[in-house]
């Protein structure tokens, strides 16, 4: 029988589907305001209480509250955009999650490499109802994922799915080692 | 060896433990107390005969701690489980599953050897450091042990399951071999790095010594002469270096062979033995075998030798420093280096040519090199006051861009059938590969820079440890990362899967 092979109209090949992540809640980018405003009155604090200390402090210190302020108006600015731009998916196989806002990272991990999960939260967090979960591999000295910023909700149906998933994968492992070992 | 009975370390492992415990004392503590000049003044404050009486009374508590610990320490066999118990303050039992062990070490230094006894260690994937030891047991012991875990690790009974090693050894290294290993890596330096707190009082003793020395007529004429006695200085510098290489890498690897055992990957195994008199065999299962890396430092690609790395799960010491437990084949040319990778994997693309990465990595790294440099400039002019300190900029322009050529050309990459090559390096050059259904996390970086430059930077995440592909055409990145993600799902994925490119 001859080979039929006649060739394909490019425009009539499906469209690569573009990938669309999930935002974390809402709630974290006041979370990330109240937590870095917190961080950034402390060390105010510390500051002005070491400021007197100097003998003979230069002039243009007089002016450290205005400098103080647009530094911190700053950072609050651009954490307030990048807690924006932090998103995360589950695909059928793997966990992603993108941050950073000049630098974006995207990382996944497959399910299959999931070694145990995690789920915490500060009492800041708790009380914006936020949870982070971690994820951990093999070899890893640390968490080799931490997703920051899902609502309480959202982060027991992922702790859920991941387990499931783990469970599944373990399962499929013992089963292919069972087949390996078994005698011919 | 029978199983199920708790065994104590014969007794010779005793002064093993009380040496082991000296050495650690002396190693983390003596920097301190020399580095900053307070040893010698205690010495000098106490005299020698008080001093004496204190490294007295200190190896007495040394001794009675070392017994202690020795008399506490138990090790046995129970199914597939290796058990120790061991603890000075807290009591721990240890245990480790045969199957979770990824490599076996066996090694006789010298002072075990006066007691006919070896060090039996275990590593496994959940750290990086050797986790169970045995500091001393008798040979035969150590054999009974190994056959008993790797009779459980194969799930069968009997070492015939094993298969036999090889008829030849897949590698024996020469003597000469290993002096062109030296050649090609510092030890030395490395060891010289390590010495670095002991450096200024040796300084000072020989200061000392030569102001007392009377001095040959022909000799004194370097003093007289600075730039010579620099250049000699150098030139013996070196020389003592590059022999105290060669001395380490012919005592560290005398006599090296590296023989396989086993047939399928599951159970195959490598066997390598080597040390002049530290005698050291490393077992190294195939199946936890994640990366092999070559390497070739400067003078290695002049003299066209490399070594092999291989790493499992969790092994990210330094292989560089003489003690380092790594799995370390060395003084290789680079057709046995060739011959030697498909041993490990018989399907690997062996030497493949590597494609570069995106130009921008070169201008990038040139950028950041000039921008490091002004900036230290610029911080050392304001210290001293004095503006011409900038014109050392100058020089340093054409020297980053040489560095920065020297990088891009370094960093290659290959991918083909599920196997990947990166390289990197300077001068230098390491090559990593590995099967991409190793990989355990995969992530895509892109900065503001990078991405109106259609370019992003690949790290993929092994068990051993991360490996970097920067600057890769953006569509090269995201369909590496679909690929690694596919090959690590390869028999679950499938069609129609929502592409990673951004959107």
């Amino acid at each position: 029988m001859a080979l039929r092979n006649a060739l394909l109209d490019p425009a009539t090949l499906p469209e690569p589907e573009p990938l669309r992540l999930q935002p974390v809640a809402r709630n974290y980018r006041h979370y990330r305001m109240s937590s870095l405003t917190l961080r950034w009155i402390v060390a105010g604090v510390a500051l002005a209480g070491l400021l007197p200390a100097l003998d003979d402090p230069p002039p243009a210190l007089a002016f450290w509250p205005l400098f103080w302020v647009a530094v911190v108006a700053a950072h609050l600015g651009l954490a307030w955009r990048e807690a924006r731009a932090r998103a995360w998916g589950l695909r059928e196989h793997d966990l992603l999650y993108a941050s950073g806002l000049f630098a974006r990272r995207l990382t996944a991990l497959p399910y299959n490499r999931i070694q145990h999960v995690e789920t915490l939260s500060g009492p800041l967090e708790r009380g914006f109802g936020l949870v982070r979960v971690t994820c951990f591999t093999a070899g890893g000295l640390s968490a080799d994922l931490v997703i920051r910023g899902l609502a309480r909700d959202d982060a027991e149906r992922v702790r859920q799915h991941l387990l499931h998933k783990i469970r599944d994968e373990d399962a499929e492992d013992q089963g292919t080692l069972a087949a390996e070992v078994e005698p011919s | 060896m029978s199983d199920g009975s708790w065994q104590n370390l014969p007794l010779g492992a005793l002064v093993y433990m009380f040496l082991r415990g000296a050495t650690r004392l002396l190693r983390e503590n003596l920097p301190l107390v020399f580095g900053a000049g307070a040893g010698v003044a205690l010495f000098e404050g106490i005299g020698w005969t008080e001093a004496m009486a204190v490294v007295l009374g200190l190896a007495a508590i040394g001794l009675l701690l070392a017994l202690l610990h020795y008399r506490r320490f138990r090790f046995r066999i129970d199914g597939d489980l290796l058990l120790v118990r061991k603890g000075l303050w807290e009591q721990s039992e240890l245990k480790v599953r045969s199957a979770q062990i990824q490599r076996v070490i066996v090694d006789a230094p010298w002072h075990l050897r006066l007691f006919n006894l070896v060090r039996f260690s275990v590593d496994t994937p959940g750290g990086a450091a050797t986790e169970v030891e045995l500091p001393g047991i008798r040979p035969a012991t150590a054999d009974a042990l190994r056959s008993a875990l790797e009779r459980q690790d194969d799930g069968v009974v009997g070492d015939a399951a094993l298969g036999e090693a090889t008829s030849e050894p897949l590698l024996r290294v020469s003597t000469g071999a290993l002096v062109l290993h030296g050649l090609a890596n510092n030890y030395a330096l490395v060891m010289l790095a390590a010495m670095t707190p002991f450096l200024n009082r040796l300084a000072r003793a020989a200061e000392e010594r030569l102001e007392a020395l009377t001095l040959p007529e022909g000799l004194t004429v370097l003093f007289d002469h600075p730039l010579i006695a620099a250049t000699v200085l150098l030139v013996a510098l070196a020389l003592m270096l590059v022999a105290a290489s060669i001395a380490i890498a012919v005592l560290r690897f005398h006599g090296f062979t590296l023989e396989q055992q086993g047939g399928s990957t599951r159970q195959r195994k490598y066997h390598q033995t080597s040390g002049l008199f530290s005698r050291r065999e490393q077992i190294l299962s195939a199946s936890r075998l994640q990366v092999v890396e070559e390497v070739q430092t400067l003078v290695g690609r002049l003299l066209g030798r490399c070594h092999l790395l291989c790493r499992q799960i969790g092994s990210i010491q330094s292989e560089r420093d003489p003690g380092a437990q790594i799995f370390l084949i060395p003084a290789l040319d680079r057709a046995q280096a060739a011959a030697l990778l498909p041993a490990f994997w018989p399907a690997v693309p062996v030497r493949p040519t590597l494609a570069r990465v995106h130009r921008h990595y070169r201008r990038i790294t040139w950028i950041r090199f000039t921008a490091t440099t002004c900036g230290f400039l610029t911080f050392a002019a304001w210290q001293v006051a004095d503006l011409r300190v900038l014109l050392l900029a100058l020089p340093t322009l054409p020297l980053a861009a040489i560095f920065a050529h020297l990088r891009w050309l370094a960093v290659g990459w290959y991918d083909a059938d599920g196997w990947l090559h990166a390289r990197n390096g300077l001068i230098g050059h390491r090559t990593s590969i590995f099967p991409m259904q190793h990989v355990q996390k995969a992530g895509i970086r892109q900065t503001w820079f990078q991405r109106r430059r259609g370019v992003a930077d690949l790290t993929l995440t092994l068990a051993s440890g991360p490996v970097t592909l920067p600057y890769l055409a953006e569509g090269d990145a995201f369909r590496l990362l679909e690929e690694v993600l596919t090959r690590i799902e390869e028999p679950l994925r499938e069609e129609g899967t929502a592409t990673l490119l951004p959107s």
